[in-house]
């Protein structure tokens, strides 16, 4: 069966972007464009992976990474970071919430896959 | 002003050498007391002209500045003005702008996903995909026609080959209607000397008279039984010959009808040679056309990748532009701010100018922005990086 991965984005088109990358690959997808749309998403779903956004309006990625791991279902979801910021102190944020990962749009499909393969 | 107060000291000094000549005695020291208060006032007055000048000039210069001030603080209004009202408008193009390329860069992602649907299936090059199975059954298809078809050559091979014994057989046959023939020969001489005997046999009994009677009846029956013998014989031979024709005739049929199937097995199995041929040659064409498309496939996936990667700097710029708007916003507030603190006296200071672009380097979440902020004219190059915790 395949897996599915829940996409956290603002834009639509990085969102779309990302989808095809992972359909590609034959992976399900599911979308949801801030925090606090993911969070009411992942209620009762089943999901394999998440990649999210940093910077997000309602609610940033780095506090749905907090919120995730409070959830008995998804503690344990494996969460990739999909952002513009490369500082070293946001990865630290990001690596201190649960992140599992930190990738730096724009991403390269390959690399992306890789990615997603070792975590899922 | 000026002709008015630079004469004061000399006047005084002139009045108070009139007032000691006047009051005391006119003596020597009077005299030289009084010249020098005239020239101590004269002295004085040339220094306070001087002094005056100097004043005048700095009232004069500070009544400049204080106009220029004033000018200024106009024409720093009105820039102000210009600001704010520029500002906003400025703040609207960069949203649409945004807003346009993002709503065109999603609707471009929306029919590149359709298109790499569409592509998928027309250029499949994962394994186990409908394509390979397609390929993989007519090559088991192909695989089993040919067995099925080598089977059916061999089968009549060995019917051929069965047909050819029986002929065989046949053929052994004629020689035995031959020895057969010989055989009711053998028969019909036997009847023939038999008779003879039998006819010396019936004259020795007629010379021995009565005596020989019963004998002669014996010499007549042994050349009836001979002359049955030798009809049989002869009925033998004709069997014979009849049996012979027969088997000749059904072994020139037979024969004919030999040559005949080796001509059709040849027949049959060029026929076969000829479809598995093209059937070989159909599947190669299929293996190439496979290859080809595996090929293409890889070709426009590697051209797929690289149009993803493209499509994500709609979200880069679209960072960059509404991170500007949000600065021009929070300028058009800083600008109203700094009239009114200016209205109590505070003036927009170096620190607060510090402090503000502090503010908007901290709004930055790209390398871009940071660089373009120190006005850092070197070549950024953006690289994947991928960071595991």
């Amino acid at each position: 069966m395949a897996k599915t991965i829940m996409i956290v984005d603002d834009s639509a088109s990085l969102r779309q972007v990302v989808s095809i990358t992972l359909k590609g690959a034959g992976y399900n997808t599911l979308e949801a464009c801030d925090g606090v749309d993911a969070l009411r998403k992942l209620a009762g779903a089943q999901i394999n992976l998440i990649i999210s956004d940093v910077n997000m309006p309602n609610m940033d990625g780095i506090s749905m990474v907090k919120e995730v791991k409070k959830l008995p279902a998804h503690k344990f979801t494996p969460i990739i970071m999909l952002t513009t910021e490369s500082q070293a102190d946001k990865k630290s944020e990001g690596q201190a919430a649960g992140a599992r990962a930190w990738v730096v749009k724009p991403f390269q499909p390959q690399q992306m896959l890789a990615a997603v393969a070792k975590l899922i | 002003m000026r002709t008015g107060v630079h004469i004061y000291p000399s006047v005084l000094g002139i009045l108070g050498g009139i007032l000691l000549l006047s009051l005391s005695d006119i003596t020597p020291s009077t005299v030289i007391s009084a010249c020098l208060l005239i020239l101590l006032g004269v002295f004085s007055s040339r220094k306070t002209d001087k002094t005056f000048i100097s004043i005048n000039t700095e009232l004069a210069l500070l009544q400049f500045q204080a106009n220029s001030h004033a000018d200024a603080k106009k024409i720093i209004s009105n820039t102000d003005k210009l600001c704010l009202e520029v500002f906003p408008i400025w703040s609207r193009q960069i949203e649409t702008t945004r807003k346009q390329t993002e709503t065109a860069t999603t609707e471009m992602a929306n029919n590149f996903s359709r298109l790499v649907e569409s592509l998928s299936q027309a250029f499949p090059t994962h394994e186990g995909s409908s394509n390979k199975k397609d390929h993989t059954s007519i090559v088991d298809t192909f695989s089993s026609a040919e067995k099925a078809l080598n089977g059916v050559i061999a089968s009549l091979q060995t019917t051929q080959h069965d047909r050819a014994a029986i002929l065989n057989e046949v053929r052994m046959l004629t020689t035995y209607t031959d020895e057969l023939k010989k055989m009711a020969s053998e028969v019909d001489a036997i009847a023939g000397q038999t008779n003879l005997l039998a006819l010396n046999a019936a004259i020795e009994a007629a010379r021995a008279g009565e005596a020989g009677r019963g004998f002669a009846v014996v010499a007549d029956e042994v050349r009836t039984l001979s002359s049955l013998s030798s009809a049989t014989g002869k009925n033998m031979t004709e069997k014979v010959n009849v049996i012979n024709g027969a088997v000749n005739g059904a072994f020139a049929v037979a024969e004919k009808a030999t040559k005949d199937d080796d001509g059709m097995m040849e027949n049959a199995e060029a026929a076969i040679k000829n479809v598995l041929e093209s059937f070989t040659k159909i599947v190669q064409e299929l293996a190439d056309s496979k290859r080809n498309m595996q090929h293409e496939g890889q070709n426009i996936q590697q051209e797929i990748s690289q149009m993803l990667v493209s499509l994500q700097f709609q979200d880069r710029t679209s960072q960059i532009l509404t991170q500007v708007n949000q600065s021009i916003d929070e300028l058009c507030l800083t600008i109203n701010q700094a009239h009114i603190n200016l209205q109590i006296g505070q003036d927009f200071s170096d620190q607060d100018l510090s402090q503000w672009l502090t503010k908007m380097e901290k709004g930055y979440a790209m390398l871009e922005q940071r660089t373009n902020h120190t006005s850092d004219k070197k070549e950024l190059t953006v690289t994947d990086d991928i960071t595991f915790f």
